[in-house]
């Protein structure tokens, strides 16, 4: 008989919304946190476009799960235990899909979107991508099929994940008690991830396990001297959804089109953002300890750190 | 299509409740300085020789100490740091390069800058 599992984000959709409304409130009165209405307009009209734009490849992304489930290694079954295990593999591989969106620009065209505000509250959290399957998001994913982990379990489990990232994105939680800080995403770990400070740029690509970030070495804690200044290096002009979608693919096909030799071309599409106005984290990270560290600095003008 | 409709309807309650709120500020510089820290910490080793502050406040054009341009503009509550190439004078007021996605923008400088 086949196993069915809920729609958790579907059953979650309501709480997203109560809870929105609430964050509104409790920052009016506390003065902690920010909204913009222009801001969390965009953000809504994104988060439901992205499930539209999910509903349309819906299918085909289903198609590559299930041809990928059918060279499985494994029968694995639906249960408790495989439910937890699953649940802790789904978040490596959202780690590494996570770390990839952020580091090559083809897969960065799909994730930028959610990182375009310059505000950090739960309608950032619902500001989502029109296109992540263009972007072969679901890629990381396919290894859990192979395993043998059922369709249905999977998507269970990337359900739970996605609801666990929701309530992350807010100001208004400071620290939580040291274990949890420790092995759990929390919001101040995300706070750093959503920050485009130099010291805060590409760190804490956790969605659920913080863990993941200390094994593979890109944890950054928050530093209370350095606020969190939220956005993008180069932040969007203004609030119109479809250019706050489409942006880094039409900055994608522009650059590509522009005179230079293939191998510059093929780094404009799959470099790290950045690569062709030296933009990149790296650059801007090195800069930055140049100016803050004198030491680095000098140690840059021997060119022992060139890049 | 039911489902559509009611986020559609929920979109709109939150975003207005928003309003509602208050949450819809307009920043102001308070002075040249306040530019000079915007325009730093969105580009990451600018540092700013002259400064044009618009005449209300809100924006700024900045030109660096190694000749970069520099305009800082709202959008929404935050502030906008671009390098701008291409900016010229119309009708006594700076005019921005028009990006994509944005309106078009100009800044009472209360003239052009003799450095512009």
């Amino acid at each position: 008989m086949a196993v069915s599992l809920p729609n958790v984000v579907a059953l979650a959709t309501p709480g997203f919304v109560a809870l929105v409304a609430l964050e509104m409130l409790l920052v009016r009165r506390s003065g902690r946190g920010a909204y913009d209405w222009r801001d969390s307009a965009t953000s809504l009209t994104l988060g439901l476009g992205s499930t539209v734009a999910g509903l349309l490849v819906g299918g085909l992304i289903a198609a590559a799960y299930t041809a990928a489930f059918g060279f499985r290694l494994f029968d694995i079954p639906v249960a408790w235990w495989s439910g937890a295990l699953c649940f802790v593999l789904y978040d490596l591989a959202y780690y590494w899909f996570h770390r990839t969106a952020h580091r090559v620009r083809w897969f960065w065209a799909g994730h930028v979107v959610h990182h375009s505000s310059q505000h950090y509250n739960l309608t950032t959290a619902l500001r989502q991508t029109w296109t992540g399957a263009l972007a072969l998001s679901f890629v990381f994913y396919l290894p859990l099929f192979v395993l043998g982990f059922p369709p249905v379990l999977v998507l269970f489990v990337g359900g739970l994940n996605l609801v666990y990232q929701f309530w992350i994105h807010t100001e208004l939680v400071g620290r939580l008690p040291g274990w949890v800080e420790a092995v759990m995403n929390t919001p101040s770990h995300h706070r750093v991830h959503h920050g485009s400070n130099p010291r805060y740029l590409d760190r804490n690509f956790a969605g659920v396990f913080i863990v993941w970030d200390r094994l593979f070495g890109t944890f950054e804690p928050e530093d209370d001297a350095e606020p969190v200044r939220y956005g993008l290096v180069h932040n969007l002009p203004g609030f119109n959804p479809l250019w706050a979608a489409f942006h880094e693919w039409a900055g994608i096909a522009r650059d590509v089109a522009r005179p230079g030799s293939w191998r510059e071309r093929w780094q404009r599409l799959a470099g790290p953002p950045g690569w062709g106005s030296g933009d990149t984290t790296h650059a801007i990270r090195e800069r930055w300890e140049a100016e803050n560290n004198p030491q680095t600095e000098r140690k840059l003008r021997t060119g022992v750190l060139a890049e | 299509m039911t489902l559509f409709l009611a986020s559609l309807v929920a979109i709109a309650l939150l975003v207005g409740l928003c309003w509602a709120l208050g949450f819809r500020d307009a920043p102001v510089l308070a002075d040249a300085a306040a530019a000079e820290r915007v325009a730093d910490a969105a580009l990451t080793g600018f540092r700013a020789a002259k400064v044009a502050l618009a005449a209300d406040g809100r924006g700024a054009l900045l030109k660096g100490r190694d000749g970069r341009l520099v305009a800082v503009r709202p959008v929404g509550d935050r502030w906008l740091v671009r390098e701008v190439s291409g900016a010229r004078a119309a009708a006594g007021r700076i005019v921005l390069p028009r990006e994509p996605g944005a309106r078009a923008f100009s800044l009472d400088l209360g003239g052009v800058p003799a450095w512009l």
